[in-house]
């Protein structure tokens, strides 16, 4: 029985892929049929992490897949609430929820100023490697200093899913 | 718990749970598992986040609720999701009981089902994020394709199926030179000239700036949702360049063919002109060339015109004509220069000055080539038959030999490559002009030749000589030979003066001549007062000492005619005769004269000079052909040099 869970957030504009990528995460599959998330719902997933000391230690993560931001529905502040990390997530092929990620930082650090965060620019398998280099290296230029890290990502593929997870687990404290 | 409150709750078909500061659940109300994510785990005493894990993280919120800090917290439309896909969403609202003062330790969490509403929710929102996601895709793929259309190199124009322009691309825009906005809602045909491209045929275009354009259309129809007819794509190569280079290909041959298969340079002109104006889209063209005048001047005459045929513009045709020979500025210049030049606009060119030519021909455009070549004359050409110099020095001097026009109703914008194209053909005519002239003065120049060497020589002999035999020297077995001597001549030529003494020799000789031709028989030449005739050559004849014969008497009668004329100077004519073998042939390479040598000849020549006045001597040889015919008397023997005694005879007359 696993005895430390942690609360982690997925926060970004809608169909930018928060779901998949919770499911790739969590079950290790992928459907290209789209369903809208509507409020919240937790997955759960344990897993083992291995801390600066060298120790591991198990971890039973709550994954908080929240709706996403619309032109109509803002993210409710509420669903932050004692969370110690979130990834913040774009989609590379929509330039619009590329510039709403800082809106999505700021509202995650207002409620969770010490949370740490890392941003997923998802759905890269949709464009060309060098345009998905370039976006990337754009985007470290804006805020390398206010995220973990950053990745392009593909739930589809699975590319980097696994190991942004594993990075943002080990990091929340 | 106030048991008012609980039965409100009940009464709203809420569920709820109290717990303690820590999260521990105090009580359960009967439904409220359900909600729980692991149901079993919703019991009393055991911790809230273990069937809610949602509250995870919110100890901080329990404890300010708890302390009066914070009125209340919630969490709406937490979904749970069942095995089977069902959904079930519900709020948790978290809060004090009311009824008892704070702080407490006691905190009320209310349970609301609120699936209905949000599964109403979610299609709604469902719809509109897939829209949203859908115009998204969209955009793209429309700027995709309208980054294929800009980059594509090919011309699109849609239009409605009135030929109304609907879009371009970036590449029509780039040829025609219109912009996006002059283009859209025009007819198609603003830019196409024919109704070729509705038959995907190449098509003559129009730019903004009147260029015509050549461009091959291929056409297809797009149906779209809201319009009734399909809308028509024109996708369209440029090919005006590709065809430009054929046709002036196709001209080139043409010219080459024109020149290689006509004589004459009038034969031609008419021709070159036409092809021009045809290929190249021109509607008159004229050929001037240099003349010398009365004055001995040089001067540009209009030597040829061509028109385009079209009978409905005759009084145009006619102005042009007069028109054409108003250029004469244009193409003074031309000739002076020797450069091409290319007139845009005639209207506002200086050296179309006569305002009436401009305004009645109607005239746009004009062009002129210089016809360049070499500067030959007659005495270089016969140097070269001759002589054989060398080429270059003759060709090396290049001069205008004529001046090409052509004028057009349209304006044509300057063609640097069709000058070129032009230039090149100009060199042609003038190697044709020059190949013509060199060919005439051979012409010429051979007429000459012929006339001199029938003068001199046997027309078999110079017909040979023609057909370059060098050597000629044929032996001729049976001949007879006279020399007929005027006597006491050398010693006129002191009493009369030579102009007198050339125009009685003259008289006589030609006398003499008549009768050559008549007897057929073949002069050699004459040597001062002595007249030189031979039978049997070139043609071998068996009659050649008879008609020697005869010619000999005649050649007395002429001569006693002559002295009854001209009594006051008495001519008398010695006459040598002798019959044998000679050699028969042409000497020197310049001079062409035919002559006759061997002993037979010699003999003949001591008859003569051995002979007495008014006398016909002939050898035995021939005595030997004529004692049949004719009266002879027997002379005696004569010492003759070189050759010892002789028996010769006197030749009388004609036995009858
Ligand atoms: N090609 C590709 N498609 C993806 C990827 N991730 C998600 N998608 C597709 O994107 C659509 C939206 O994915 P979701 O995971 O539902 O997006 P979401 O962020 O959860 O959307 P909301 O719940 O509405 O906020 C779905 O059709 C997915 O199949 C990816 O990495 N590559
Ligand atoms: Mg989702």
């Amino acid at each position: 029985m696993v005895s430390i869970s942690k609360k982690m957030c997925l926060i970004g504009d809608f169909g930018v892929g928060k779901t998949s990528l919770i499911r790739r995460f969590v079950d290790g599959q992928f459907s290209d049929k789209y369903l809208s998330t509507v409020g919240v719902k937790i997955s759960r997933k344990n897993v083992t992490v291995v801390g600066q000391d060298a120790v591991s230690s198990d971890l039973q993560l709550l994954i908080w897949d929240l709706e996403g931001h619309t032109k109509f529905k803002v993210i409710a502040p509420s669903y932050l609430q004692g969370s110690k990390g979130a990834l913040v997530v774009a989609d590379v092929s929509r330039p619009e929820t590329l510039e709403r990620i800082i809106e999505h930082l700021d509202l995650f650090f207002s409620v969770s100023p010490q949370g740490c965060v890392i941003i997923a620019l998802n759905k890269i398998d949709l464009i060309e490697p060098e345009k998905a280099i370039k976006i990337l290296e754009d985007s470290k230029n804006i805020y390398h200093d206010q995220v973990l890290s950053i990745y392009n990502t593909s739930a589809k593929t699975g590319e980097e899913v696994d190991r942004m997870f594993e990075e943002l687990s080990k990091n929340m404290s | 718990m106030n048991l008012l409150f609980t039965k409100m709750l009940q009464a709203r078909g809420s569920e709820y749970l109290t717990l303690n500061q820590q999260g521990q659940i105090i009580s359960v109300s009967p439904g409220a598992a359900r909600f729980g994510d692991i149901p079993e785990q919703v019991v009393v005493g055991e911790d809230i986040t273990r069937g809610f894990p949602e509250l995870l993280g919110l100890e901080d919120v329990l404890i300010a609720i708890c302390a009066g800090d914070l009125p209340d917290f919630s969490l709406t439309a937490i979904a749970r999701i069942s095995a089977d896909q069902v959904a079930l969403y519900f709020d948790i609202y978290l809060f004090a009981d009311p009824e008892v003062k704070q702080p407490v330790d006691q905190l009320i969490c209310l349970l609301e089902d609120v699936t209905e509403r949000r599964a109403l929710e979610q299609s709604l929102v469902q719809n509109s994020n897939e829209t949203n996601l859908l115009v998204n895709q969209l955009r793209i793929s429309k700027n995709y394709i309208d980054q294929i259309l800009a980059s594509m190199a090919d011309v699109l124009i849609v239009t409605n199926p009135l030929g109304q322009i609907k879009t371009v691309n970036q590449a029509a825009i780039d040829l025609f030179g219109y912009t996006e906005a002059e283009l859209i809602n025009q007819s198609i045909f603003l830019l196409v000239k024919d109704a070729q491209i509705i038959k995907g045929k190449p098509s003559k275009c129009q730019t903004k700036t009147n260029k015509m354009l050549v461009i091959s259309f291929s056409c297809s129809t797009l149906e779209t949702m809201s319009e009734v007819e399909p809308n028509l794509i024109y996708v369209g190569r440029n090919i005006t360049e590709l065809q430009r280079q054929q046709q002036r290909q196709e001209l080139q041959y043409a010219i080459a063919e024109i020149l290689t298969t006509t004589n004459t340079l009038n034969q031609a002109i008419p021709k070159v002109l036409a092809a021009i104006c045809h290929n190249l889209e021109w509607d008159l063209g004229a050929l001037w060339m240099p003349e010398v005048t009365t004055d001995e001047q040089l001067e540009i005459k209009l030597v040829n015109t061509w028109c385009k045929e079209n009978s409905a513009q005759d009084h145009q045709t006619q102005c042009s004509e007069i028109g054409i020979s108003y250029s004469q500025r244009l193409v003074e210049e031309v000739w002076v220069s020797g450069c091409p030049d290319w007139v845009i606009d005639i209207e506002n060119d200086p050296r179309f000055f006569f305002k009436s030519f401009v305004d009645q021909s109607h005239l746009q455009s004009a062009f002129s080539i210089p016809i360049i070549g070499s500067a030959v004359d007659d005495d270089l050409i016969r140097e070269t038959y001759e002589l054989e110099v060398d080429d270059e020095f003759i060709y090396s001097k290049q001069v205008t030999l004529g001046v090409m026009v052509f004028f057009s109703y349209k304006i044509h914008p300057l063609d640097v490559d069709q000058l070129k194209i032009m230039g090149a053909i100009g060199y042609q005519i003038g190697q044709y002009i020059n190949r013509k002239q060199a060919e005439l003065a051979l012409h010429n120049q051979q007429e000459k030749t012929n006339k001199l060497l029938l003068n001199i020589l046997p027309v078999s002999i110079a017909a040979r000589l023609k057909e370059d035999e060098t050597t000629i020297a044929e032996t001729f077995d049976d001949v007879t030979i006279l020399f007929a001597d005027l006597v006491g001549f050398t010693q006129l030529s002191a009493e009369i003066s030579a102009t007198a003494l050339v125009e009685l020799l003259n008289q006589v000789f030609s006398e003499f001549d008549r009768l050559t031709e008549f007897y057929k028989l073949e002069k050699i030449k004459t040597i001062g007062d002595c007249y030189m005739v031979v039978g049997g050559l070139p043609q071998r004849r068996e009659d050649h000492a008879l008609a020697i014969a005869n010619i000999a008497l005649d050649m007395l009668g002429v001569i006693n005619n002559f002295n009854a004329r001209h009594p006051h100077r008495p001519l008398s004519l010695r006459i040598g005769i002798n019959t044998g073998t000679v050699i028969a042939g042409v000497i020197g390479l310049r001079k062409f004269i035919y002559d006759l040598w061997g002993d037979t000849v010699n003999t003949a020549s001591r008859m003569e000079s051995q002979g007495l006045p008014d006398k016909i001597q002939v050898t035995e040889a021939t005595y030997a052909h004529l004692h049949e015919h004719y009266h002879l008397s027997k002379r005696g023997t004569v010492a003759i040099k070189g050759k010892g005694e002789m028996v010769t005879y006197f030749l009388e007359a004609k036995k009858s």
